[in-house]
């Protein structure tokens, strides 16, 4: 589908993420009442997770949502909200249970409807210009309790199920908007089009022994999936580095990658999506500002580091 | 010919093999061992070398007409890369591509003769490839063979013959009328004309081939294919083999950072906790296990290496392990610190044998030369 160019897929979060979590953890009503609509596209899903004060530090949530009878009222903010504007529900984790001995104690992991009174939709402009992503602002929200999913307080379980689900996709996909996939060839076919001192720029061979090295990126890439299949050929001090490391490289590749592209375009380069004249209307532009929604999205590349270091090389925290 | 046509392939039988070649390295040659062969004059003991024999591991790539295996490249680096893990020193590759060159260009005589003596071990062999101009191309040949009577004198000289001293035969490549040819020449008539080079990497034995006035019958030469031909498969065989031992060794000058970085403690606390050494060493994990990625691809094609998709990826995977194995020891000297500047730390010869990995049969920029051809022609 991305070699195709096709668009964003609008309810990304809903099949990916909140879909997933309801089959697996959620109650029978909960499947009896979402499943449907998140595959016919009829409810669209957002994800409430970050918080404008803890991105990357997401057990440190602090939203809460404080019991009243059979209901929940919830305040506090959520960040990077995409398709705020549209969804129909939220999968939110929030703090049911204030000063826990531990920060992942007492969040709870909740269903929430985006119509509820209390609830706003700020949308954010990115660097790009664009919109795409939102903060959402609660503001004394009344959930109903059977929007929970799992136990009360033990939301961190649930939350940690639906990040796998995300690292198993492309991290930082729902970051909105990265509707252009780009491969080496892609910047391979521009630098043929764009001249440097009179040549096509794939002439220089300065140039073609950077593209070298993004080809050998690129398939370092391919290959380790493949290999990642290979029960046999995985590493066997660390099976699982080749399908964590992934996100990292390939989030990094692409930044990289795209910034490359802009940088060839030398006297053209400052043209932006909108001129005339901008190479390939601009689009490498665009791109190489939205690579950051995946190297920050979906744990930041330093954040990866410190998890590929603890989990799969078992160094010290 | 950007885009990728083949896949990795992985046999039940190169499992097999593979857990057999992984375990063996590991009981055979611990560090203790490897350090006492550094100052022995053969560089192997002659238990050890009878071992690999036995193991059949020195026929893979032969025909089983000959007293080989009849393997491919793909059972062959699956044992090397664990060579290179212990930093095996033994004429495993000079043999194994002594027999390459002979299967490609000898006559049916010279193969059912020599063939099964390098399968089984029986005989060491090696190869005289490279000369003191410092090319790397398998045509840039300035040692010469002029006919004479019935058979040839040959003249220039070779460097970088691996396990000269203890071949029973080697190949050597020299030009004859204006394209090279290959000589078959016996262990004594390399008398005094051997001198061992003082190289970085002291689990390796390499010398100095005087060729200068040797005279060889007219049955030296090997007559029964292309000599170019097999010089470009053993050239690229050579590349691939280094590369399986480079990827092997990144791997262990890996663990033992991370096992120094889980042990050694400054200012109070274990330094793999500062992310200044953390993050760099995630950095080596990654080249590590890309190289593994290139290396087994590459050997996946390599029996139909016919200098498409094939040399690419041979190329590629020799670029990237000469670069992943440098990192990941340039980084394990570093992060040992003082230790590490020390000849008594094991990063130091995973070091130098990057470095000698790096700058054998091809350095970097010489392949990358090519995938700049191959790639963006």
């Amino acid at each position: 589908m991305t070699r195709a160019n096709v668009p964003f897929m609008v309810n990304a979060i809903g099949l990916s993420w909140a879909g997933p979590t309801i089959l697996h953890l959620g109650s029978e009503a909960h499947k009896k009442q979402f499943i449907k609509n998140i595959l016919n596209a009829e409810e669209i899903w957002c994800q409430g997770f970050s918080e404008p004060d803890h991105g990357s530090d997401l057990g440190n949530a602090q939203c809460r949502a404080e019991r009243d009878g059979d209901h929940f009222v919830v305040n506090g903010a959520k960040i990077w909200t995409s398709l705020g504007v549209y969804a129909k529900h939220m999968i939110l984790l929030a703090r049911s249970i204030p000063n826990t001995s531990s920060k992942y104690a007492g969040l709870s992991f909740f269903l929430c409807p985006m119509q509820t009174p209390g609830i706003e939709v700020i949308p954010i402009k990115k660097i790009t210009g664009e919109y795409g992503f939102n903060q959402t602002v609660f503001t004394n929200a009344r959930i109903h309790e059977s929007t929970l999913v799992g136990e009360e307080g033990k939301g961190w379980l649930v939350a940690m199920a639906v990040l796998a689900f995300e690292r198993g996709a492309a991290g930082g996909q729902a970051g909105g908007n990265m509707s252009t996939v780009f491969s080496t060839q892609d910047v391979i076919e521009m630098s043929r089009l764009i001249e440097r001192d009179g040549r096509p720029a794939l002439e220089d061979p300065l140039v073609q022994d950077k593209l070298l090295n993004f080809l050998i990126d690129q398939r370092s890439i391919a290959l380790t999936s493949q290999r990642a299949r290979i029960e046999k050929l995985l590493t066997p001090e660390r099976p699982a580095a080749t399908m964590m490391m992934g996100k990292l490289f390939g989030s990094e590749f692409m930044r990289r990658l795209a910034y490359f592209a802009v940088e060839l375009q030398g006297g053209r380069a400052n043209l932006y999506m909108g001129d005339p004249e901008a190479v390939q209307g601009g689009e490498w532009q665009r791109a190489a500002m939205n690579a950051y929604s995946a190297t920050i999205g979906g744990g930041t590349s330093e954040v990866q580091h410190n998890i590929l270091g603890e989990r799969v090389l078992d160094l010290p925290k | 010919m950007i885009k990728m046509e083949g896949a990795i392939e992985f046999t039940e039988e190169q499992g097999m093999i593979s857990d057999s070649a992984v375990s063996f390295f590991r009981e055979q040659y611990p560090m203790a061992t490897v350090r006492q062969l550094l100052d022995d004059e053969r560089g192997y003991t002659t238990d050890g070398w009878r071992s690999i024999g036995e193991l059949g591991w020195l026929g893979m790539m032969i025909p089983e007409e000959f007293g080989g295996a009849g393997l491919s490249a793909k059972e062959l680096v699956s044992v090397v890369e664990p060579m290179g893990r212990h930093l095996v020193g033994t004429p495993f590759i000079a043999t194994t591509l002594a027999g390459q060159l002979l299967l490609k260009a000898g006559s049916e005589a010279q193969k059912s003769h020599l063939l099964p003596k390098l399968a089984s071990g029986a005989a060491i062999g090696s190869v005289a490839l490279f000369e003191p101009h410092g090319a790397w191309e398998p045509d840039q040949l300035r040692a010469t063979a002029q006919r004479s009577g019935n058979g040839f004198v040959l003249s220039g000289s070779k460097t970088f013959v691996l396990d000269a001293a203890v071949a029973d035969l080697l190949i050597v490549a020299c030009q004859l009328g204006g394209a090279p040819a290959l000589f078959c020449l016996s262990g004594p008539q390399l008398q005094g004309r051997l001198r061992r080079e003082t190289v970085i990497d002291e689990t390796r034995r390499s010398h100095r081939l005087q060729l200068d006035g040797l005279e060889v019958g007219s049955d030296a030469q090997l007559t029964g294919g292309d000599a170019l031909a097999a010089l470009k498969w053993c050239h690229a065989l050579g590349a691939l083999l280094h590369t399986a031992e480079s990827a092997g060794g990144a791997n262990s000058a890996l663990l033992l950072t991370v096992d120094y970085l889980k042990t050694r403690k400054q200012f109070g606390q274990l330094i793999g906790s500062y992310q200044a050494l953390k993050h760099p060493t995630v950095d080596a994990m990654i080249a590590v296990e890309h190289s593994r990625s290139h290396l087994y691809y590459a050997a996946s094609l390599f029996n139909g290496y016919d200098g498409g998709e094939s040399e690419v990826a041979v190329r590629m995977a020799k670029v990237h392990s000469n670069e992943s194995f440098y990192f990941a020891s340039d980084r394990a000297i570093q992060f040992h610190g003082g230790m590490g500047f020390t000849h008594e730390c094991n990063a130091g010869l995973h070091f130098r044998r990057a470095q000698w990995n790096k700058f054998s049969f091809g350095d970097t920029l010489h392949h990358r030369r090519h995938l700049r051809r191959l790639l963006m022609p």
